[in-house]
């Protein structure tokens, strides 16, 4: 290492200066719009699409780990799904820790929408089991779901009229940090034909992006860019429309750090054989 | 576990799932207690430390701790508790009440399976946790096979097979990027394939085209690389902009209109600002007891500590 960088050492002056740069981004917001690419419209044109009062399936697979992404992805779809008044049912095949949190965004959205519970949207548990529970729902919802996250009976909840299995939903949208995708995947899309849209982390993004070309799923959410471009299509800017200049702004920072990181090595190199 | 306890735990009507919002207090405590373990953890970019640790380690056992009382109340107790204890019940002609959705005797198999994962504490019996291991790797393992390889080997070579490396945009014309990514695709299948075939030797053109490979492997471990940078970007941004909000006297906007009317969110009170001076000032005087305390102790045999 060149004796610059030794004498910048301390890593606390690099997470100093990107919490810097993160403070006073986020101090002095500016809105931007964010337009829709192709992967994100998959997923808005597929709920556009669906007729008024159908049912939509929302698989909420994360936990408070990933809100920072999620969250404002989750809370755009809600919205949209509630513009175009369909009935949301929201379930989990994450952790026992997600359906706590799905429960605070829906009834959060649900006040900002004007949506009622159990006539809007309805709350089911979390099912244990991954692809052996999306195969049993497939088969039949009733034994795997005999009530909602409050206890109540299905018939007594009318926004599951009419539902008895999986393949009674329109869409299903998965939104996840988790592999569970993959049973939605493959229970779903492969063995009973649903349609499926995906949100998930940045991390997890480039993992499914063959998936478009087959068609396998309709659209994609990756990340926070991807929630602020939802955001953007609902026009309904929120913490992801916030978040991204400074998302901007922290890639810049690094590549500096990086550009600057490399001159200081590479100068540092040519002076060694000078000393010696 | 005796069979009162389990009654116990299994009573109908116990404590609901519960609600993100309990009430004001708590969300004032809630706030405090946020805004002081972020700060805690953060301090690991100084070093590792006392304040940190203890950060840590409540975070730890209190994820545990109610994620397993999340468990009990959404899985073990309405999956396999209750339904098993009416189907019980009702075997021996003392019914508790309406029957259970999926009330069945069948129950007691994937109970006993269950408990025999616990064997493995026992050495004698451990060998019998094998069997639950052997029913779930064996059910996966046949659930899945087949649909993987549906999903993930013969879709793409259908879709390959089907539009070859040329692609058309949505008025039917040649597209020129789609193609590129067709082709893309296709040749870094075929290369990265070749690179991981160790029976032949990489010389000559299969060398060539094993490099190609590795290329595109390095570009695809990049992209994912930069994916995963952003995504722990995307989290600071969140935490830097919850800790921004509670530096205010008061609840923001968005907070307020995003409240429940008839529970408004506390006032922060410039609890962010509070808590940081006071884990800063924390972070200092414990470094100082322990500069204090290192200088104080002189090892066996060691030199004394030099001065000046």
């Amino acid at each position: 290492m060149s004796p610059e960088l030794k004498k910048l050492g301390p890593r606390w002056v690099v997470f100093g200066i990107l919490g810097l740069v993160v403070t006073v981004s986020l101090l002095f917001k500016r809105s931007t719009e964010f337009p829709g690419t192709p992967v994100v419209k998959g997923v808005y044109d597929a709920v556009e699409e669906l007729p008024e009062g159908s049912p939509i399936l929302i698989s909420s697979d994360f936990d408070p780990g990933s809100e920072a992404e999620l969250v404002p992805m989750m809370k755009a779809i809600l919205a949209h799904c509630w513009r175009r008044h369909l009935r949301v049912i929201v379930m989990s095949l994450q952790s026992p820790n997600a359906m706590p949190l799905a429960q605070g965004i829906v009834e959060e959205a649900a006040r900002d929408n004007g949506a009622k519970e159990d006539e809007d949207y309805a709350l089911m548990n979390y099912k244990p089991g991954n692809l052996a529970a999306v195969l049993a729902i497939g088969q039949d919802w009733a034994s795997q779901f005999p009530e909602s996250y409050k206890h109540r009976k299905l018939a007594d909840i009318p926004a599951m009229k009419g539902i008895t299995r999986l393949g009674d939903f329109k869409y299903v949208l998965c939104i996840t940090a988790t592999t569970s995708v993959d049973s939605w995947l493959l229970g779903g899309v492969t063995k009973y034909g649903i349609k499926l849209g995906l949100g998930c982390t940045a991390v997890m993004a480039t993992d499914y992006y063959p998936l478009l070309d087959t068609k396998q799923i309709t659209g994609l959410l990756g990340g926070l860019a991807g929630a602020a471009q939802y955001e953007s299509l609902v026009k309904l800017p929120g913490k992801a429309t916030d978040g991204m200049p400074t998302q901007s702004l922290i890639h810049v920072t690094i590549i500096l750090f990086i550009v600057a990181g490399n001159i200081l090595h590479f100068a540092g190199k040519r002076r060694k054989p000078e000393a010696a | 576990m005796n069979l009162s306890v389990l009654t116990m735990l299994a009573q109908e009507g116990a404590t609901p799932p519960p609600s993100v919002w309990q009430g004001h207090t708590a969300a004032v405590i809630g706030l405090w207690l946020a805004v002081g373990f972020t700060l805690a953890i953060y301090t690991f970019l100084y070093k590792d430390n006392p304040i940190f640790k203890f950060a840590e380690h409540v975070f730890v056992g209190a994820s545990n701790g109610y994620l397993l009382w999340q468990a009990w109340h959404q899985t073990v107790k309405p999956n396999l508790v209750m339904p098993l204890w009416h189907a019980l019940r009702a075997a021996v002609h003392h019914p508790a009440g309406p029957p259970q959705p999926n009330e069945t005797l069948w129950l007691i198999v994937p109970a006993v399976l269950c408990l025999f994962l616990f064997l493995r504490f026992i050495p004698k019996a451990a060998w019998l946790s094998r069997w639950s291991f052997a029913f779930y790797v064996g059910a996966s393992a046949g659930n899945m096979i087949p649909l993987q390889v549906v999903a993930y080997i013969f879709k793409p070579m259908d879709f390959h097979l089907r539009y070859g490396i040329v692609a058309h945009d949505a008025d039917g014309h040649f597209a020129w990027l789609g193609s590129f990514n067709l082709l893309a695709t296709l040749v870094g299948v075929i290369a990265v394939l070749i690179y991981f075939v160790f029976s032949i030797e990489h010389k000559g053109p299969v060398k060539a085209v094993a490099r190609t490979g590795v290329i595109f492997l390095m570009i695809g471990f990049g992209a994912s690389f930069g994916y995963t940078v952003m995504a722990r970007q995307s989290l600071l941004i969140g935490k830097v902009q919850n800790l921004i909000d509670n530096a205010r006297s008061e609840a923001t906007e968005d907070a307020k209109s995003n409240a429940p009317p008839d529970n408004p969110p506390p006032n922060p009170h410039h609890a962010t600002l509070w808590l940081l001076v006071a884990i800063i000032a924390a972070v200092v005087a414990l470094e100082m007891a322990k500069k204090g305390r290192e200088g104080g102790e002189v090892p066996q045999g060691a030199a004394p500590p030099q001065t000046g």
